[in-house]
């Protein structure tokens, strides 16, 4: 992995009148890692992803993504893919029309533009039905459109919002496989999810957002294995745990120095 | 009964909600007050004048009657026939619906729906006229016999136009033909419609029309109107009249139910870009390459993108650009004129350029971020700049609207009093505003932009410009227009001329520059304040 972070914020805030939405966010995310980002509706957590990508303006703090501020969005735009909660998709438009169109928006060259279209088509299992209207497509067809769009320039972090949303268990497994095959190309994944055991399956880190702060965050493994201590305990349990009013009933003390190290794991007053 | 309640509720909740369409209700109703007592007064001394036999001719009161109950009728049914095609019969949450209740309820629902919805318009109107027709016959059966009258041809009426609604519909989902070609057929009949008035076609078709109507069984409702008081109504015919509602209301019904059923559970044909079928694919190909590689031939590859999605788009749902043919009944009054003189005033080729100035504009350029939906993050974050984005917007709007604008003022110029370098110089500016209006109007959508959804039809929605921007873009547009277009006037040309002690050529040359200067110099200005928005745009 390389030594710069793919993501990196420092007390990253974004509040809207007297509302806060994320306060204070501290995130260093390595090249070719998977961020899992969990929390509750309302947590905070498109709104993070919004001003990661450039596309909300922070209140406060600052962050870089590929190396370069968010402030700098010609600079970022190029390194990142984006897949929002709702694919970004024209009904009016066939499926290739779409992403032939936004190959065009970025330019990308011909005729590997469309090479890679076709090559994606077929991981997603979506040529048959490219020349249909996006209109009359299935919302698991549409979210799979809206990935291959997210990863036509071959983008370095690829911010991802509920991507195996209404996908049926064979696009599921896709999205899951080619997230990994992503990683293996030092592609970083930011990765928004309710889907658990999708995050438990990919992710190399967890962050647990409530109420716009990060109240918990670790790798999978040593966020369950902290909190076994009344039995066997999930990913889910855990997530319940940190995001719960209870948040912290039997919780182990977080400032014991045996937590420190490679697993170690970190949780924050909510 | 339910669902009539609930579909009622929402409309008069829709409507409350809508201070323009309450603004123009009232200004409706302000009007329809006055000729519901107009028309009461009328039917008074109608009765009056029956009773007491002065009439000249009382055979021509029943021809009369029966010919409004037979245009009554027919109005009743177009209009109700055409509400169902665009709204009506496609219901909201149709599973959920139709999982709930069957679909005889749901359309025998629709229908009472409508049937309330005409009664709040048409009630009070028509008791009124009964009762004044009663006074003045000094009947008061006859007041009974009316509003029977009324009522029958209100509820046959509005069946018959609701079934021919739900037919018409069946013929969209399950013709491929007219689902492929909905958007091409709809401007046809538009313009068949809007070509009517202006050739003054419109009365020649319902002449007859009519004439015919009124040897049909739906004019005997006249004399089952007139039958206490006219003596040579036919009481056969009334008493037929009533017999025709009673055994056509259930056979109209019945009819409703069986097409609602059709339809609602009908797998729709898709249209050309959605059968997913090679031989429609390779079509839909074609056209996309054709469209792309006509403006790729222009412009950057970016650039053409956003003009080819602009053009694909609009081909594809035309009804987000209805609101660019509104202004076009303007042009109705002087086309029509035209046509009947033979003769084009410099007043219309004025008014083509203009109309066709805005229109470029409106189209693509009024709109741009919020014509882009859901889809504004993933072309914020393309790598686009805000300058190739605009320009695409432009390109779309301009190659089609300049072209055509330009040509239609030229041959509009040459057929009126216009000189032929009067007719070019006119062309010119229009061409110029064509390309001024697509600038200040992307500026100016860009300030005011719209993002909710406007409802078009119940069924259909759609992302239309704001109504600021709508009156900023054409009060702008307006006043650059006015030089340039005034002076190609002759008597305005003249005027000038003389005060200024400048041939009118000059006038005309001067008039140009101005309009240039104004338009070039909102179209620069708007150009840049959308390019500059775009690329500092955030959610």
């Amino acid at each position: 992995m390389a030594s710069e972070p793919a993501i990196e914020t420092s007390g990253l805030s974004k509040r809207y009148g007297g509302t806060t939405a994320v306060e204070s966010l501290d995130l260093s995310i390595p090249s070719g890692a998977v961020y899992g980002f969990l929390g509750p509706n309302g947590a905070g957590k498109t709104t993070t992803m919004e001003m990661l990508t450039t596309l909300t303006r922070p209140t406060a703090g600052t962050a870089r993504v590929a190396g370069e501020s968010i402030d700098r969005r010609e600079r970022v735009v190029p390194a990142i893919g984006y897949l929002p909660e709702e694919p970004p998709l024209f009904e009016e438009l066939t499926g290739r029309e779409q992403l032939s169109y936004i190959a065009g928006l970025r330019d990308l060259p011909e005729p590997a533009a469309t090479k890679r279209i076709d090559d994606l088509l077929a991981r997603f299992d979506l040529a048959e039905d490219i020349g249909k209207r996006i209109g009359a497509y299935s919302r698991g067809m549409k979210q799979k459109t809206g990935i291959v769009q997210a990863l036509l320039h071959e983008p370095r972090v690829l911010f991802l919002d509920e991507p195996t949303s209404g996908l049926d268990p064979r696009a599921a497994r896709v999205v899951r496989e080619t997230i990994a095959d992503l990683t293996a190309d030092e592609a970083t994944i930011f990765l928004s999810t309710h889907i658990l055991p999708v995050v438990d399956e990919l992710a190399d880190t967890v962050g647990v957002l409530a109420d716009g702060e990060l109240v918990a965050e670790g790798a999978p493994e040593a966020l369950k294995r902290r909190a076994e201590s009344d039995g066997e305990r999930t990913l889910e349990d855990v997530f319940l745990d940190v995001t719960g009013e209870d948040a912290y009933a039997g919780a182990p003390d977080t400032t014991n120095p045996e937590n420190e190290g490679p697993d170690a794991t970190r949780e924050r007053s909510a | 009964m339910l669902y009539a309640r609930t579909d009622l509720r929402r409309k008069r909740r829709s409507l409350s909600e809508n201070t323009l369409q309450l603004v123009a209700l009232a200004v409706v109703g302000l009007f329809g007050a006055v000729f519901v007592v107009a028309a009461s007064f009328g039917a008074y001394l109608a009765g009056e004048a029956l009773t007491a036999g002065s009439l000249d001719a009382p055979r021509s009161a029943t021809s009369g009657a029966r010919s409004a109950a037979a245009a009554l009728w027919l109005g009743i049914a177009a209009v109700v026939a055409l509400r169902t095609v665009t709204q009506n019969a496609t219901l909201d949450g149709t599973g959920g619906l139709l999982t709930t209740v069957s679909h005889r309820d749901v359309a025998a629902g629709v229908a009472l729906s409508e049937f309330f919805g005409l009664l709040a318009y048409l009630g009070l109107p028509a008791v009124a006229v009964a009762v004044a027709f009663a006074f003045g016959a000094g009947s008061a059966a006859s007041a009974l016999l009316v509003l029977l009258a009324i009522g029958s041809i209100a509820a046959t009426g509005l069946l018959a136009g609701v079934v021919v609604g739900f037919a018409v519909r069946n013929l969209t989902v399950r013709s491929a033909f007219v689902a492929r070609h909905r958007a091409a057929i709809w401007i046809v009949l538009f313009v068949a419609y809007l070509g009517a008035f202006v050739t003054g076609v419109a009365e020649s078709v319902t002449a007859p029309l009519l004439s015919v109507a009124r040897g049909l069984p739906i004019a005997w409702y006249g004399d089952l109107a007139l039958a206490a008081v006219a003596g040579n109504a036919s009481a056969v015919r009334a008493g037929f009249a009533v017999g025709l509602t009673v055994l056509g209301t259930p056979l109209l019904v019945a009819l409703l139910v069986r097409l609602a059923g059709v339809l609602w559970y009908a797998d729709p044909v898709a249209p050309a870009a959605g059968s997913g079928s090679s031989a429609d694919r390779s079509t839909v190909d074609r056209r996309t390459a054709l469209t792309g590689g006509v403006f790729d031939r222009v412009a950057p590859r970016p650039v053409a993108s956003v003009a080819a999605k602009s053009w694909l788009r609009a081909t594809r749902a035309p009804i987000k650009l209805v609101f660019v043919a509104y202004p076009a009944f303007l042009l109705v009054g002087p086309l029509s004129d035209a046509v009947e003189t033979g003769a084009v005033s410099a007043y219309l080729v004025v008014l083509l350029a203009v109309y066709g100035a805005w229109a470029t504009g409106a189209a693509f350029t009024l709109n741009p971020l919020g014509d882009e939906g859901a889809v504004v993050p993933a072309t914020v974050l393309s790598g686009l700049d805000g300058r190739q984005f605009v320009a695409g917007l432009l390109l779309c709007g301009a190659a089609v609207g300049a072209p055509v604008t330009g040509g239609a003022v030229l041959l509009a110029g040459l057929l009126s009093p216009l000189s032929a370098l009067g007719s070019a110089l006119v062309a010119a500016v229009a061409v110029a505003l064509c390309v001024g209006a697509a600038g200040l109007a992307v500026g100016v959508g860009t300030a005011f932009p719209r993002f909710e959804a406007a409802r078009i039809t119940r069924s259909r929605r759609a992302v239309v410009p704001s109504l600021t921007a709508f009156a900023t873009y054409s009060l702008v547009l307006l006043v650059g227009s006015v030089p340039g277009l005034l002076a190609q006037l002759p008597p305005v040309a003249e005027f000038v001329g003389r005060i200024a002690d400048v041939s009118v050529l000059t006038v005309g040359l001067a008039g140009l520059a101005a309009t240039l200067v104004l338009a070039g110099g909102a179209g620069w200005l708007g150009f840049r304040y959308a390019a500059r928005s775009f690329e500092e745009y955030t959610l």
